[in-house]
């Protein structure tokens, strides 16, 4: 065994883990903006006829790249907590709550250490 | 273990209150201020436009002879010389007198009833985030809490993009990477690096008031004892 063999099988090893893990970060992420996690904080999607939270997918891009997104256009109005006249939303929803995909980013470390130490 | 939720929003309130946009600054000595029933006047040879005033903005007036011309009241207009406010009334320019703008003084803080927002005059919507909280094994066995401070402060629509766009430089400014503020018993707030506070676009045009949402990532540790 040469140390180009040994080179090759830990570039094998690491390809390997990170097709693992990739996927697992994705489904984190997109779980904490939907349902909420304690991992990051978020509380997930408010919920009134359930639209919004089902309107947020996951599309893998590439092998590398992923998006998580809604094409609701209010979506960003609940993700600041505010109305269209600009004061705080009074919330009905027994469930979910604002700053939900803003509580993913800023607490995206936590997801991949999560997502690596587990694999 | 010591979290307290309370206190580290109020030092976050405490902490915001002291923003400040723009000032009327000297070009020699001391700003020469006065009024006309058109607005704020200056006879320093100063520029309103450069030290930073725009349309929109809540200007406050201190130390006026005339106690009409202190208080908060939003800029309609702005000229090297002149801002144009309503309510002012004459005064002969002197020094003495300051004006600045800093955090408008209508606020919706969390949990207080919001009753005095009015067509034309900003106003600035408190959120706290209270975020995950965790403990690190490696720290001392302190408690990591990443709370989120989320500011949003409205101006009147149609006023370009100057003084929403200033109140949110100067949020973002205030709230540097690595600004500590204090909580008591030795503990603090320390605002974030990595994500370091951050801006979203402008929105709400339609509602009579613009709004740029400025959302501060912190975090604080607590000792688990």
């Amino acid at each position: 065994m040469t140390f180009s063999d040994d080179l090759k099988r830990f570039t094998v090893k690491v390809e390997s883990r990170y097709n693992t893990v990739f996927p697992a970060i994705v489904d984190l992420a997109h779980d904490s903006i939907q349902n909420g996690s304690a991992i990051t904080g978020s509380p997930g999607q408010q919920v009134d006829t359930g639209a919004l939270k089902a309107s947020w997918q996951k599309q893998f891009e590439s092998p590398l790249v992923a998006l998580i997104s809604t094409n609701k256009e209010y979506a960003i109005q609940e993700e600041e907590g505010v109305t269209e006249s600009g004061t705080p939303i009074v919330q009905k929803s027994q469930v979910g709550g604002p700053h939900s995909t803003k509580l993913t980013v800023a607490n995206f470390d936590r997801i991949v250490a999560h997502a690596a130490g587990e694999q | 273990m010591n979290v307290d939720h309370v206190a580290i929003q109020s030092a976050l309130r405490t902490y915001v209150k002291t923003l400040s946009v723009c000032e009327a600054l000297a070009v020699s000595d001391v700003p020469i201020l006065g009024a006309s029933t058109s607005g704020y006047t200056r006879a320093d040879g100063g520029s309103f436009l450069d030290d930073g005033f725009a349309k929109g903005m809540e200007v406050l007036g201190a130390a006026f002879t005339k106690s009409q011309n202190n208080g908060a009241r939003t800029i309609t207009a702005v000229s090297d010389s002149l801002l144009s406010c309503a309510g002012c009334v004459a005064e002969t320019a002197a020094e003495g007198p300051t004006l600045e703008v800093g955090l408008p003084a209508t606020v919706s803080w969390e949990n207080v009833r919001f009753k005095t927002k009015q067509v034309g005059v900003p106003f600035v919507v408190e959120q706290y985030v209270p975020g995950p909280s965790f403990q690190e094994e490696n720290q001392g066995g302190d408690v990591v809490l990443r709370p989120m401070y989320a500011v949003h402060i409205h101006v009147p629509a149609d006023t370009d993009i100057y003084a929403d766009g200033a109140y949110t430089d100067a949020l973002i400014n205030h709230f540097a990477p690595g600004t500590s503020i204090a909580i008591g018993d030795g503990n603090f707030i320390q605002v974030r690096y990595n994500p370091a506070v951050f801006r979203g676009q402008r929105i709400n045009p339609d509602s009579g008031f613009s709004m740029i949402p400025v959302t501060v990532p912190l975090e604080v540790r607590v000792p688990n004892n």
